[in-house]
């Protein structure tokens, strides 16, 4: 497995949950891989090892991607350490924190919200876009929720998702006359940390059993989804938000 | 007996799209079973691949006649023993003709050889495709389905709206069994599909590229890499799915 031989892939978030499982399947295919985290140093020392254990070069960096003076130090440090040319970015970073109704949230945590999914989406692909060219791929994490408006309390999560789905399209027109490519995935119920968190487990049984598949869904079938879309293989594949949700959408 | 092979079928094989996602799913190591109508271009074609390592058989006949689809999926199914990809590439446009003046022989024959073989070659797979690993059959709509196609195209893009639906059914219908169903929607792709307007207004086929964000006209390699991929098992959650393959041409520039 060889899709991605020596290209440089930066993955935000990339320490844990689906993050992670794109990180080490990036690597699988060939890339390196910039393991940019903000939380969770021990997940991405842990994520750079394995990578390093297949053979693959790999660095963790942390900042906060939705600061642009990180930001801008994320980038000096990547150049730094793989140089000025960037061939994959997935922008992964992202979050629910605590489901909150019209009633309950305030400025501070739409602020929040719409800063860590969205607005780290926008300044990191400002930031990184210059250093792409020809062939170069830009994959962001929407959600199932950008379609369906989400579950009980994340309204704001669901819609800065929904601002992720159509900046991307934004993006495959203003960046294709470049040759860059911009996808979006929308995955449905993935069986990760986010879950255990803010989804009840009867919640998660009822879904599961209403879905085509009748199962959720892993990270690695969505790290298998974003290596597919970086690849040559997707060469004609650009503003598209594809789902991954074993058919929970039409069911 | 079951076949150690992976077993794909790729209908309308024999040209264009079709034959490169033949070559592709060849390469990916897959036993290629090719359907079409014209003999002697499918025995050129198995040749060609043969010649390149993959094994490949021709199947010809006609994916709108009802019995010939089940006795030959039937045959193909019983071979191997199981089938585990479906391609569902046969189709196409018809002609072009306005509802005033269209023959019903038109609308069916168009209805037929887009959405009814679709259907008949599913149902007929479905036994086999049981026994597959990570099976699925894949779909052609297109974005005419949306916008209902150009001029004189109502049938075809009718058609493809049916196409867009039964693949969604299908995802619904056969998910117990672990089969998934997608489909791809090609946007504007090099293919002897526009010879004519290639030939006769060059000009015209050229600016078409000016549309698409990539600034380039489809290749059947793109369509050929996003089937690889959905036929694969890294996209074992993918299912009930439509995937554009248009550079961008959908959302419009």
């Amino acid at each position: 497995m060889s899709k991605l031989k020596g290209k440089v892939a930066i993955v935000t978030g990339g320490s844990r949950d689906i993050g992670r499982a794109i990180s080490i399947k990036l690597a699988k295919e060939g890339a390196k891989v910039v393991v940019n985290y903000f939380n969770s140093e021990s997940g991405a020392k842990k994520t750079v090892e394995e990578i390093k254990s297949l053979g693959q070069e790999a660095i963790a960096i942390k900042v906060d991607v939705s600061n642009l003076g990180d930001i801008a130090n994320l980038k000096a440090k990547i150049v730094a350490a793989f140089g000025d040319k960037i061939d994959i970015l997935v922008n992964n970073a992202g979050g629910l924190f605590a489901r909150k109704t019209l009633e309950e949230f305030d400025e501070a945590f739409y602020n929040l919200v719409m800063d860590v999914n969205f607005k780290s989406t926008v300044f990191v692909t400002q930031a990184f876009e210059p250093l792409m060219g020809k062939g170069a791929s830009i994959i962001n994490l929407s959600s199932q929720a950008a379609r369906d408006g989400g579950g009980g309390g994340s309204a704001l999560y669901s819609s800065s998702k929904g601002a992720v789905s159509t900046f991307t399209r934004a993006m495959a027109k203003e960046l294709g006359p470049k040759g860059i490519r911009v996808n979006a995935l929308c995955p449905g119920l993935i069986g990760t940390k986010f879950h255990d968190d803010f989804t009840k487990d009867e919640v998660r049984e009822k879904v599961a059993a209403g879905t085509p598949l009748r199962r959720e869904g892993n990270a690695n079938e969505v790290a298998d989804l974003v290596a597919y879309l970086a690849s040559d293989d997707a060469s004609f594949i650009t503003g598209n938000n594809i789902d991954i949700n074993g058919g929970l959408a039409f069911s | 007996m079951i076949s150690k092979e992976k077993v794909a079928i790729i209908t309308g094989a024999t040209g264009g799209i079709g034959f490169e996602v033949a070559k592709r799913l060849g390469q990916d190591g897959y036993t290629v079973i090719l359907n079409g109508i014209e003999d002697d271009a499918g025995a050129e074609r198995v040749k060609e691949l043969s010649a390149q390592g993959i094994k490949a058989e021709y199947y010809g006949f006609d994916v709108t006649s009802e019995e010939a689809v089940t006795s030959n999926i039937t045959k193909i199914g019983e071979k191997y023993g199981k089938i585990d990809v479906l391609v569902n590439n046969a189709g196409g446009l018809g002609g072009r003709s306005r509802f005033e003046e269209m023959t019903t022989d038109f609308y069916r024959f168009v209805m037929a050889l887009n959405l009814d073989s679709v259907f008949f070659a599913s149902r007929a797979a479905i036994p086999f495709l049981k026994k597959g690993e990570h099976p699925s059959i894949i779909n052609y709509t297109s974005n005419a389905g949306w916008t209902a196609g150009g001029p004189g195209a109502g049938v075809y893009g009718t058609s493809k709206a049916g196409v867009h639906a039964i693949t969604r059914a299908l995802a619904k219908d056969l998910a117990e069994y672990g089969i998934r169903a997608n489909a791809v929607s090609p946007g504007t792709i090099d293919t002897p599909f526009h010879a004519q307007i290639k030939a006769t207004k060059p000009e015209v086929f050229a600016s078409w590229a000016n549309n698409i964000m990539l600034g380039r006209l489809g290749q059947p390699e793109d369509v050929a890499g996003v089937i690889s991929f959905l036929a694969s098992k890294d996209a074992s959650f993918i299912t009930a799915e439509t995937i554009q393959i248009g550079g961008g041409q959908a959302l419009g520039i």
